[in-house]
């Protein structure tokens, strides 16, 4: 017994650094997608470019896409544009842009000088769609699949390595892989809404 | 410098400077106004209803401010929202469902008892069980090995104690009476360096046995 007490500052040490260990690349700031599982939120807004087309939740359909919540106003977004632009072009993953709380014409114009990336862009002036989705500071980028499902966000800039460690393996699973492997890639979320509507 | 320029201005200038004054501060005072925003509540109770409500509700941003006292946009944003919802005649529990439903349960500074908020629910009191458990184990183990109660020593103590005691009687008496408790510690002592360091080692070893 005693000698087992001698082991004991040594065993409390391991303890915390398995601790520590795990929480290191934990960001507390992050929170939970509170939707995850669910549906993307319904919403009918323009087109940032086409101010006389709408846009809908239904646009969001058809294959496994990424959602960037952007703006001109956030500097991070800038950062985040070349990978962004890089992931559209030689990913072959759709990129819809969600232009939020910003100004059609300063967000058009940023979109000429930096290049697009995005399919098309939501244009949500009021934030009422970053609202229902939980948007809680530029940029965000949503990860939803080919049934309109959020399996999940990443909060902050994408770079390289948030596309190799997280978005990619997350999108490789859902691609023409069975129901069964995109539940468990996507890591715990309700199964009931994913494989809905599988079959097509 | 400046005098120059002051001395160049015609006269009319400064009196036309002073009559701005008043201009100037009623443009400072419009900005400071456009930090706050105003609601109207149709209602006294909606407007108690909207402090209680951004008093609860939780700044997704900026981590520990609710958003009645933070800044950041996403208050902003949250704020007018709760007005608007308080106005469409919500409930303040459909107005926390609401939020909660975007936003997780970090937005309501009360988080629902579930598994992975049990922690913080159940913490504290089993935190107080334990500790009382173990102050009561304490007193009783120490009761039962004490049997002489006059005694406030536990036998042990004594024994360790006895101990020390003989091993200051072996001690210079000079030192001892000179309130150096280890003779060792007093390198004026005419004593044999033998004697001292002798002694010196017995007092050192004795909290070991």
């Amino acid at each position: 017994m005693k000698r087992f007490l001698l082991f004991l500052p040594l065993l409390l040490f391991a303890l915390m650094v398995l601790l520590f260990k795990a929480m290191l690349g934990h960001d507390p700031s992050a929170l939970d997608l509170a939707r995850k599982g669910q549906p993307f939120p319904a919403f009918s807004l323009t087109e940032l470019r086409d101010e006389n087309r709408m846009v809908t939740h239904g646009d969001l359909r058809g294959q496994p896409m990424l959602v960037n919540v952007w703006a001109t106003w956030c500097p991070a977004c800038r950062t985040e544009h070349p990978e962004l632009l890089r992931i559209a072009a030689s990913e072959g993953i759709a990129v819809i842009g969600l232009n939020y709380k910003d100004d059609r014409k300063a967000a058009v114009a940023w979109l000429e000088k930096l290049g697009d990336p995005y399919r098309f862009t939501i244009f949500d002036p009021d934030g009422r769609l970053g609202l229902d989705l939980g948007v809680y500071g530029a940029p965000e980028t949503y990860v939803v699949d080919a049934d309109g499902v959020l399996l999940y966000r990443h909060v902050g800039v994408v770079d390289q390595q948030v596309w190799r460690e997280k978005l990619q393996p997350l999108l490789a699973g859902l691609d023409g892989s069975s129901s069964g492997d995109r539940t468990a890639s996507a890591g715990g979320m309700s199964p009931a809404p994913v494989t809905a509507g599988r079959e097509q | 410098m400046n005098r120059a320029m002051n001395s160049a201005l015609p006269g009319s200038w400064s009196v036309s400077l002073a009559r701005l004054v008043p201009v100037f501060l009623l443009v400072l005072a419009m900005g400071a106004r456009a930090g706050v925003e105003v609601y109207d509540f149709s209602s006294d109770e909606g407007y108690a209803r909207y402090q209680q409500l951004t008093f609860e509700l939780r700044c997704p941003k900026c981590q520990n401010q609710n958003i009645a006292d933070s800044n950041a946009e996403i208050s902003r944003d949250l704020r007018k929202e709760v007005h608007r919802l308080i106005e469409e005649g919500r409930s303040d529990r459909e107005i926390v469902a609401y939020m909660v439903e975007r936003y997780g349960d970090f937005v309501h500074y009360r988080p629902p008892v579930d598994a992975s908020t049990l922690i913080l629910w159940a913490g504290p009191v089993v935190l107080v069980v334990v500790g009382v458990a173990a102050v009561l184990w304490w007193g009783r183990r120490r009761r039962r090995l004490q049997p002489d109660s006059s005694d406030p020593l536990m036998p042990d103590e004594r024994s360790r104690l006895d101990l020390l005691l003989n091993a200051g009687q072996h001690a210079p008496p000079d030192a001892v009476r000179s309130g150096k408790v280890a003779p060792a510690a007093a390198p004026g002592d005419r004593l044999p360096s033998t004697a001292t360091s002798q002694s010196g080692t017995r007092f050192g070893s004795a909290p070991d046995h």
